[in-house]
């Protein structure tokens, strides 16, 4: 498993990949734009989402770390259910996007950092699961 | 009564009703971890964002469909 640093640089990497697909889609299909501004707009928001969740595991796990902090305060869901909830409306009420195109791009975030995630551990494990466990002779 | 606001309300609900479950789960063993191991720090958050990042995207989903249906 990699630290959080380079997790986040491979998703970040990965989600401008799929915003210039968006792009890309935007300009080659022009009838379409309803469906590909929702997309670039959920994948924005699905970004900014996941920057805010690893900022508030870190600024945590600093703390859990100093080992001085009583409460930990929150962790920070309100925030970014309401950065998903801007995206939806700038997307759908101001723009009139697509709404299922923003969710699919909001969902792209979360599927991203599960597809790397895998792939870090199968990387470090060498291909094996059971490594994982302690298995390996 | 509209029942779309009501639908939406119970679909948001219990979306974030489960996601702050999982959180404090994660969160707690997580802390837990850095806390006996500190050397692991890395390791640990990785795998917490990944634990976090999965367990949000169905509550941030279901707000999303919850604005939109009441809206309609």
């Amino acid at each position: 498993m990699d630290d959080l640093p380079v997790l986040m640089r491979r998703i970040t990497r990965t989600t401008f990949f799929f915003l210039s697909l968006g792009c890309v889609g935007w300009a080659i299909w022009p009838d379409r734009q309803p469906v590909f501004g929702g997309f670039l707009i959920g994948v924005a928001g699905g970004l900014l989402i996941s920057w805010h969740l690893a900022w508030k595991i870190s600024m945590i796990a600093a703390k859990a770390a100093a080992g001085t902090a009583r409460r930990f305060g929150g962790f920070g869901f309100v925030s970014r259910a309401a950065i998903a909830a801007l995206a939806a409306i700038v997307s759908v009420r101001m723009l009139h996007y697509n709404l299922p195109a923003t969710a699919a791009g909001l969902l792209t975030g979360p599927l991203v950092t599960l597809l790397l995630g895998l792939l870090s551990i199968r990387r470090r494990s060498g291909g094996h699961t059971s490594d994982e466990r302690g298995e390996k002779q | 009564m509209d029942y779309a606001v009501l639908a939406a309300g119970i679909v948001f609900g219990l979306g974030a009703l489960g996601a702050g479950i999982g959180n404090g789960l994660i969160f707690s063993k997580t802390v837990e971890g850095i806390s006996r191991q500190p050397e692991l720090r890395g390791t640990l958050t990785a795998t917490a964002f990944i634990g976090v990042g999965l367990v949000e995207a169905m509550p941030i989903i279901s707000l999303v469909l919850a604005f939109m249906w009441q809206g309609r």
